[in-house]
This record gives structure tokens, C-alpha cells and sequence, in this order.
């Protein structure tokens, strides 16, 4: 396919005249960082074209995570790391890559709810980093990296795993080997161009392999251990072996002959090195990995239920990124964005597209959207009112690589359970962790953080707690309208209901014009907004 | 303040379920008599009933918590065991055992081998996802084999649901809670670890609750709290006319998230005080701080405490434990592993001692599948069949199905295809249809409702395993 077809219409290089209207802005912000300023709206008005916003992002500097954690933590302080993801994913400027490497760690999924990774946090921090410096490489590379890192290496067990030893009945660890096809790659079903199951004569899915095919990659993944041991069983592993690639020791590789996808065959003798490139070469190429990985994108950005053609022009883009180059990943960040179902789906399927935000977005927009900064006693790290940071996995129910399983925190066919009569069943991945009790907690969460830890409130209260800056609001604050206006478009990408603005605009016109009116007219807004089920919803 | 679209649950007259329930009471069934040989008395059927599901996420290997011990024929005696597990082997002079000491438990398993030693625990064992009675003749030819053996989230699915595709998305839990709730309020379903099949089903909801994050009401839907922000009284009343606007949007997930709202809201309004840490719910579960299954048990124990206060004769929950999926470092990963799950149990069945809840509660465990017998060098992969406990004062304790063959040679049960590709993946030899049957009967489920449930069932002999009185 050309890139042209990637490309929409209404975009235009920078420097033209404006065509990008504040709400479109803010609603490609919402897909495409963890959440529109004012500033970033403006800025992508002036330049006038999607395109030109991403390649200026995708040349930023990489935010990182690891050498904050090195100079302010030990290696087994898991907090330390939440705190520098808070300050990257708040005023990273590299935001559209902070998004992509956070989307790439539910793909390539490691949690350091694992005992041995909990203890490991300079590692699994060099891990995220890795995502976030690949994200824009090409995918052969990122998966080789990841098959290699010792943070997956431990996570699913490929580390030290060895050949079989039948007089012991002992036989290769199948872990890797399973989930590396099943989660990172292909997935369960053979899949057409547009991530639709191949369906055999009785309608039944195909499998995209078998146990057999399973077996035969745990030979494989063997051989494979620390860096910069003394031995294969040396129990004294240094930090720096937990972020140092994994190295070959053939003497644990299993020889064997192996038969791979689509019967694809790798002939005995090989080494352990040249056994990994020809399986990692023949995942790669296998024609499911486009659709399979374009609907996980675009489920995690853009929608959760995106027409086949969606994933076939995203996964064609993966297949060639129009220069006969597979797996670039940097085309497919554009063909996502700019794809027209991305940018104009929410008019031509206005019942179905859109998604349940990611709770964790739910309180990265605020804090961005009202310029957070932490409270005067909190070490510039950025918490909720009164608690320390890793309370906000409680309080909304996900955290950074701290999903309960290899499978993410949710799935992507996760059925949205209410009413779907008029639409037929619809997949929302998201809402599987949309549980009561967080949705109550994150909504008191918000509440005080709009009403109580505000710039306005009480200065010698609650010193740690991060404060929203709502000075602009208040110089908005005599002119309802505009001030309806202007958070209809930041807060919610200019998707207000009409009634609904209509009786938030009464009870605020019913506030006098005095300090303390003002004030309330400005966080009653906010948190109509913010507190609104609209606040759960992208689109 | 009221509340649109709150739970709706599907139509069911509570009445003319307990009067049927109370008739086959009355009419003096039997064990022997009643059709199906099914085992259940409905006498007790009449009083309120709890049933909570245990699931070991990741895959439990249950082929070394319950272990073959003197056994006498000749493929499934300790010594076979031995021979296949290898390295991860239990040694049998440390196994508890339990019954008549053809079977035991591992040693860090004391409070289910008291259990036992009460009659109150069952084990049920190589229990699995299964069409119909399958055979490794039928497994090799891949005749009615259940969908994605060996990945977990298809087989987590299965055996929430009972079903053999991972196309449906109704489990019989779901099952329980449409016939059973009474259309009113919070249905009287419970997880106390995010979401799960089991307990979906259409009309019927459950609420997803946290043992870390205590209840609390959405204050800005509700202006009597946090009374200290002026006009919150009269933010709640505009923000209720959002929900409004999202109940009656043409989007989806707008509907879904006004939905979500206000589920939460019924939720927190009715859950507040039946589930605070209050001296009235205490229900005497100590040092469980670092004990995350025994967090969600406490909670759930709370509910069950306060069931008659609430209204739910009957209840469904689902805890979950992971950490179950060892690949590697088993032996190093196995005893926080059992120590957590023991402790938990052997707490929790306490509390519910002390409370005097012990006939009226069932705990049943659940797992993605059992494990490889041999092993990886120090783990063990994914399997298909695997051991299951039940426990409560309602339990006939002793061991329930078949035992499998643990042999290395020729081994009959195995899936694979020659001697070369033996790995241990058991082929099941009773269903995850027939097991939940049993409990699903247990809670009240009449046979065409077990039926609709788990169609599967039709296929088996055997429609109750009879380990509930």
C-alpha cells in the first residue's frame, strides 16, 4: 500500500493557515498523550497538521526512568519508580513515546507483582526504557530485545531454561515459548489481513499452532543466561547481569532438529544463537503479526472495537511501511493516528467507536489538563492528596508493570457487559477493571482533588499533596459560557451534551460574583466535568 | 436520591422457587431414589447458603498438594509419583495423610488435612474442561476436544463457564445469581478480585469489591457527604443530570460508563456498613495483613456474617490467588505459595466455625489447569486434568472421581502422541460440568437451569459427584 492512503485528507503541512479545529486537537491529544493542555492544544493549532505533531514528538529526547531510580533509590524500593513515571507521564515533553511505551508494557507484559522483579527495580526500570526508546524502531529488533532482557528472562522463565535431560524425564521450559506467540506476536487464531479469525469449513477458528509447535520453541528459548557469571548455576548475580542482554551457553542448548510455525523447519545442530534468530525471523514473518498487533494498538489508543479495515490499512503499514520494510514501527505510530476511522470515527460510528479510558488517564488528564505541580513538601513527586504514590494502584486499580499476569490487565475481547441490544456485543478491554469499588474511590479521588487541593485551597494544609493550578479558569469565571467553552474542550475534546451544559451553566450562573462565588463556579465545573460518566470515555 | 437503571436483574418469582424447593423437601427424596442420582437434600435448601470459588490463578500445580500415598495399584502409587516428578518429588515421609492413608496432602497443607480429618474437605480429583468422556484415542484424533488447551485465559474461561468454547461469556455462577436474585438493589454475587466469567451472565450483575480499598459513597453524586464543600447538595443534583445524558447517549460506552456509576453507586451505598472494619463485622481473622487471599475471605465473611441483614438468602463469591504459574523455581516459589492458601483457608474455615456458618458456606477451588507431572528442570508447564478441593460442614469429606495414572510408560491418560512426547498433560477423567453441577445443585439450581448452564452435562453419567450432603 502507499503511505498516501495513510495520510487523511485534512492534513496539511506546518505553517498553513489553521485547520484543525480546538476540540479535533484536543481529541487527538486525549488518543495521543496522557492528556491535552492548553499549551498543547494551541501549539497543535498553529502547526495545522497531525503528521507534523508527531514527527516533532517522536524527535524529542526519550524520557527515562532508570537513572532517576539508580540516584534515588535502591534496587528493591519499588515506590521510586511510580514516582519518576508520574513526572515523565506529567511533564514529559516526549509525550506521544511515554504513551507508546506504557501501550508496548501491556503487550510485552512484565510486573513486578513477581517476587524476584520486586527486587529488581533498576532492571525492570531499564526494561520500560527499552520500550520506550523501540517503540519507534523496527519490531524484529524490539522483540529480539525483549526475548533477550533479563526482566523477561525472569518473568517467564527462559532464564536458564535447558535441554532436555530424558534420563531425569526433564524436557525445556515451555513458558517463554508459549506466550511469546499467544501474547507478543501471532496470538491463538490464524487471522486475516484485517485481524478477522480464518474460519475453517464448520465455521470453527484455526489455531495458529499447537502444542506441539509450543515444545518445539521451548528447545528453542535454551541456552540462555546472565551475563558475567562464573557459571551457569552462580546464584551471586550482579545488578548490572539484570540489564545486561542475556548470553548463549550452548552447552545447555538443546541440538535438536525443531519445527516451527507453518511447519517451517530448523535443522539440528544449531546453536543458540542461530536457533533464536531463525525462530524470532520466523515469527516475525509470520502474516499474523501485522493484524494482531495493529488491533492491540489500536484498541489501546483509538477504539475498542475498530472496523476490519482499521486493522487491515494498519497491519498492511506493518506488512510495508511503503519502502519494503517490514515492522517499522514508526509508520505504523502514524498510520494509527492519522488513520480517517482515528481522527473522524467518532462521527461515522457514533454508536460504537470510542473506548473506556485507561483509569490511570483518568487522573494523568487532570493533573495535566490544570498544570499539577507537587505540593510544597513532597520531594516534586507527584501524590494524590495525603497518601503515598503506590496508592494509586488501590485507588484506580492499575499501575506501570504492575498487571497481575502476563495477560495485561485486561483482555482484548473483554465483552462490555450493559446494554449493547442496538449494537450487538462489543469488546471494551478496559472496563474489565472497571470495578464499582474503583470507580467510587477514583471518583473521590478527583472530587478532592479538584474541591480541596487546588492552588485556592488552604495553603498550610495537606503540604504533599499535589495542587491543580485553576487561575485561568477563575479569570474565566464571570462568563459561564466561556468558561463551559473552554473546559468542554480541554477536559472532555468538545463532547459536553448540550442539556447537560445547559444545567451546569444554570447552577453556575447561581453562584454570586464574589471570590468565593467564583471560586465555585470554577471547581462545581471542573468536577461536573471530571466527575461526569463522560470523563470515562474517550472518543 | 434515586438512582436510574440500576440493576436489572431478570425476572424471577423468589416464592415459587422456594416453594419447589421445599416440595421435594416434603416429598422425602432419597440419595438412592432421586433421579440423576443426584445427592442433594433440599431441606437445607430452604435456609440461606454461601458459595465461594478459590481460583488459583496461573494454574495450580494440585498434583503435588494432593498426593498418591499408599496406593496399592500398581501405575498410581507414591513410587510412581516419585519417578515422574523427579526433582520436584514430595517426600512421603512428610506428606499428611488423610482418609485411610491412601492419599495424603503436602506438608505445608496442615489446616486442609484438618479439615479432612473433620469429613469436611473433598478432594476431586483429574478434574477438567470436557465435552464428553474422552479418551487419548480421542484426544490424538482431536474428536469434541475443548477449544485452546494449555493457554491459560481460554482455560480460566472454560472452567468459570463450564463450557467447552471460549465463545461464551456466561458462567454458571451468572447462573445462580439470575435465578436466585430478587430483582432489587445489589445482586447478592461478590468479587473481591476484579472480574471473572464465572459470575457474568445476562441479568445477572455482580460487584466487584477490594479487601485494600474500603467502601466509600460517590460524594459527588451524594451531597449529605463530605459536608464541608458548600453546595455539594446542589452539585449532585446537576451532575445527576449528566448520568441522565449518558444513560440516553447514542455511544455505548457512554451508557456503559453512566452504568458503571451508577452500579457503584448501589454498590457503596449498600455495602458501606455490611463490609466496614467495624467491631460488629469483626469476624475474628487475625494477623492477615500480608495475607492477600485471607484479605479477600475476611470480606467475604463479613458479607456472608451480614447476609440475612441484607437480604441474601443466597450468595456467590470469587476470591482469586495467583502466583500459581511456575514455570520455574518451583521449589523456591511452592511453600509462600501454600503457606498463603493454608493459612487462608484453615482462617477462614475458622471464622466461619466461630460464626457458626460452617454448614451454610462451601468453598471450592478452581484452577486454569493442572500441571505437567514431569518437570522443566525446576517447574513445571501447563496440563489439561488436575485435583480440586472442596470444604464446608455441607462437604462429605473423602476423594471423588477417578485417580490418573502418574506412570511414565505407555501411560494411558497422557495426551501425548508417542513415548518420546510423554510430558504428563492428564487427560481429565470428570468434568468441570459434572464438578460445578454439583455445587450449582448445592446452591439450588433446579435440573433444567443446571441444564441451560452446563449443556455439557447431558454427556456424563454421573450428574452429581455427591460430595455435598
Amino acid at each position: 500500500m502507499s503511505t498516501i492512503e495513510i495520510t487523511p485528507a485534512g492534513s496539511s503541512v506546518a505553517g498553513t493557515p489553521t485547520r484543525i479545529r480546538r476540540p479535533a486537537a484536543a481529541r487527538f491529544l486525549q488518543q495521543t498523550t496522557f492528556g491535552p493542555t492548553r499549551g498543547s492544544i494551541d501549539d497543535l493549532v498553529r502547526l495545522g497538521s497531525y503528521r507534523a505533531w508527531i514527527d516533532n514528538q517522536l524527535a524529542l529526547p526519550v524520557s527515562l526512568t532508570e537513572p532517576y531510580v539508580r540516584a534515588n533509590s535502591n534496587s528493591s524500593l519499588s515506590t521510586t519508580r511510580h514516582h519518576i513515571w508520574w513526572n515523565n507521564v506529567v511533564r514529559g515533553p516526549d509525550q506521544l513515546r511515554q504513551r507508546l511505551a506504557f501501550a508496548w508494557s501491556q503487550i510485552f507484559v512484565v510486573s513486578d507483582r513477581d517476587y524476584v522483579l520486586s527486587n529488581s527495580q533498576y532492571a525492570i526500570c531499564d526494561f520500560y526504557d527499552m520500550l520506550a526508546r523501540g517503540a519507534t524502531g523496527n519490531f524484529r529488533d524490539l522483540l529480539e530485545s525483549v526475548t533477550l532482557h533479563p526482566v523477561m528472562g525472569i518473568y517467564l522463565s527462559m532464564l536458564r531454561n535447558e535441554k532436555a535431560n530424558p534420563s531425569q524425564n526433564v524436557r525445556p521450559d515451555e513458558n517463554f515459548a508459549r506466550e511469546v506467540l499467544q501474547l507478543f506476536s501471532i496470538g491463538l487464531w490464524k487471522l486475516r489481513p484485517n485481524g478477522e479469525r480464518v474460519l475453517d469449513q464448520t465455521g470453527s477458528p484455526v489455531p495458529a499452532f499447537d502444542q506441539e509447535v509450543v515444545e518445539h520453541f521451548a528447545k528453542v528459548f535454551t541456552g540462555w543466561n546472565y551475563d558475567g557469571l562464573r557459571s551457569w548455576t552462580d546464584t551471586n548475580i550482579s545488578l548490572e547481569s539484570r540489564d545486561t542482554p542475556m548470553i548463549a551457553d550452548d552447552s545447555f542448548h538443546d541440538r535438536s532438529a525443531k519445527r516451527l510455525l507453518d511447519g517451517h523447519l530448523v535443522p539440528a545442530g544449531g546453536s543458540a544463537r542461530s536457533d533464536l534468530t531463525a525462530a524470532l525471523d520466523n515469527i516475525f514473518e509470520h502474516p499474523n503479526v501485522g493484524p494482531f498487533l495493529a488491533r492491540q494498538l489500536i484498541q489501546r489508543f483509538i477504539t475498542s472495537n475498530p472496523r476490519p479495515a482499521y486493522v487491515r490499512r494498519v497491519a498492511a503499514v506493518f506488512d510495508d511501511n511503503g519502502h519494503g520494510t517490514r515492522g517499522d514501527l514508526q509508520a505504523v505510530t502514524i498510520a494509527l493516528f492519522t488513520d480517517p476511522e482515528a481522527r473522524r470515527g467518532y462521527r461515522r460510528h457514533p454508536e460504537t467507536f470510542g473506548k473506556i479510558k485507561e483509569p490511570l488517564l483518568r487522573l494523568s488528564q487532570v493533573w495535566r489538563a490544570f498544570d499539577a505541580q507537587p505540593g510544597p513538601e513532597a520531594n516534586d513527586i507527584f501524590r494524590p492528596y495525603a497518601s503515598a504514590i503506590s496508592s494509586i494502584e488501590a485507588v484506580v486499580g492499575q499501575a506501570p508493570l504492575r498487571s497481575p499476569s502476563v495477560f495485561n490487565f485486561y483482555q482484548p475481547d473483554h465483552l462490555l457487559a450493559s446494554d449493547t441490544a442496538s449494537t450487538g456485543p462489543l469488546s471494551s478491554p478496559e472496563a474489565q477493571i472497571l470495578s464499582e469499588i474503583n470507580v467510587a474511590s477514583t471518583n473521590n479521588m478527583l472530587l478532592a482533588q479538584i474541591y480541596t487541593d487546588n492552588n485556592h485551597g488552604d495553603p498550610s494544609h495537606r503540604r504533599t499533596s499535589t495542587k491543580i493550578n485553576i487561575d485561568f479558569e477563575l479569570s474565566l469565571a464571570d462568563d459561564v459560557d466561556a468558561l463551559l467553552r473552554h473546559l468542554n474542550v480541554l477536559v472532555l475534546g468538545g463532547r459536553l451534551p448540550r442539556t447537560y451544559r445547559r444545567a451546569i451553566a444554570d447552577h453556575l450562573a447561581s453562584y454570586a460574583l464574589d471570590e468565593q462565588g467564583r471560586l465555585a463556579r470554577v471547581t462545581d465545573a471542573i468536577y461536573c466535568l471530571v466527575g461526569s460518566p463522560f470523563h470515562l470515555v474517550q472518543k | 436520591m434515586t438512582h436510574p437503571s440500576v440493576h436489572a436483574h431478570g425476572a424471577f418469582d423468589r416464592r415459587r422457587f422456594l416453594a419447589s424447593t421445599a416440595a421435594t423437601a416434603a416429598a422425602g427424596v432419597t440419595l438412592s431414589t432421586f433421579p440423576f442420582g443426584m445427592a442433594s437434600t433440599a431441606a437445607a435448601a430452604t435456609g440461606p447458603r454461601s458459595l465461594v470459588c478459590v481460583f488459583l490463578a496461573g494454574g495450580a500445580d494440585s498434583f503435588n498438594m494432593f498426593l498418591p500415598l499408599d496406593h496399592n495399584t500398581t501405575d498410581q502409587t507414591y513410587e510412581t509419583y516419585r519417578r515422574t516428578r523427579g526433582a520436584l518429588a514430595v517426600n512421603a515421609r512428610n506428606i499428611l495423610p488423610i482418609g485411610n492413608g491412601d492419599f495424603g496432602l503436602h506438608p505445608l497443607l496442615p489446616g486442609l488435612a484438618s479439615l479432612a480429618e473433620q469429613d469436611r474437605l473433598a478432594t476431586v480429583m483429574n478434574v477438567g474442561p470436557l465435552s464428553r468422556p474422552t479418551t487419548r484415542a480421542d484426544y490424538l484424533a482431536q474428536r469434541q476436544i475443548p477449544q485452546s488447551l494449555f493457554a491459560h485465559d481460554a482455560q480460566q474461561k472454560l472452567w468459570q463457564t463450564a463450557q467447552v468454547t471460549t465463545t461464551g461469556n456466561e458462567g454458571w455462577g451468572g447462573a445462580i445469581t439470575a435465578a436466585v436474585a430478587n430483582g432489587a438493589g445489589v445482586a447478592p454475587s461478590f468479587s473481591l478480585n476484579g472480574s471473572n466469567a464465572w459470575q457474568a451472565a445476562q441479568g445477572a450483575k455482580y460487584a466487584r469489591l477490594s479487601p485494600t480499598v474500603p467502601i466509600s459513597r460517590l460524594a459527588g453524586y451524594d451531597g449529605s457527604m463530605w459536608n464541608w464543600i458548600p453546595n455539594l447538595d446542589a452539585v449532585a443534583g446537576v451532575i445527576a443530570r449528566g448520568q441522565h445524558a449518558a444513560a440516553v447517549s447514542v455511544n455505548a460506552f457512554d451508557r456503559a460508563a453512566e452504568t458503571s456509576i451508577a452500579d457503584a453507586i448501589a454498590t457503596t451505598e449498600q455495602l458501606q456498613e455490611a463490609t466496614a472494619s467495624s467491631e460488629s463485622n469483626d469476624v475474628g481473622m487475625e494477623d492477615i495483613d500480608q495475607n492477600r487471599l485471607a484479605r479477600q475471605l475476611e470480606q467475604v465473611a463479613r458479607l456472608i456474617k451480614n447476609r440475612e441483614a441484607l437480604g441474601m438468602p443466597r450468595q456467590i463469591f470469587f476470591v482469586r490467588m495467583g502466583g500459581w504459574d511456575t514455570h520455574g523455581e518451583q521449589a523456591e516459589r511452592w511453600p509462600a505459595l501454600l503457606t498463603e492458601f493454608n493459612e487462608a483457608i484453615t482462617k477462614f474455615a475458622g471464622a466461619l466455625d466461630n460464626l457458626d456458618l460452617a454448614d451454610s458456606v462451601t468453598t471450592f477451588t478452581a484452577s486454569d489447569f493442572g500441571r505437567t507431572l514431569t518437570i522443566n528442570g525446576d517447574g513445571t508447564d501447563h496440563g489439561w486434568g488436575g485435583h480440586a478441593f472442596v470444604f464446608g460442614g455441607a462437604v462429605r469429606g473423602g476423594h471423588y472421581g477417578t485417580f490418573p495414572s502418574y506412570s511414565l510408560d505407555n501411560n494411558p491418560d497422557d495426551v501425548g502422541e508417542n513415548q518420546r512426547d510423554f510430558a504428563g498433560r492428564l487427560i481429565p477423567s470428570t468434568s468441570v460440568g459434572q464438578y460445578s453441577a454439583t455445587l450449582a445443585r448445592w446452591m439450588g439450581l433446579s435440573e433444567p437451569q443446571i441444564n441451560a448452564a452446563i449443556p455439557h452435562l447431558a454427556n456424563f453419567d454421573q450428574r452429581d459427584l455427591g460430595f455435598l450432603r
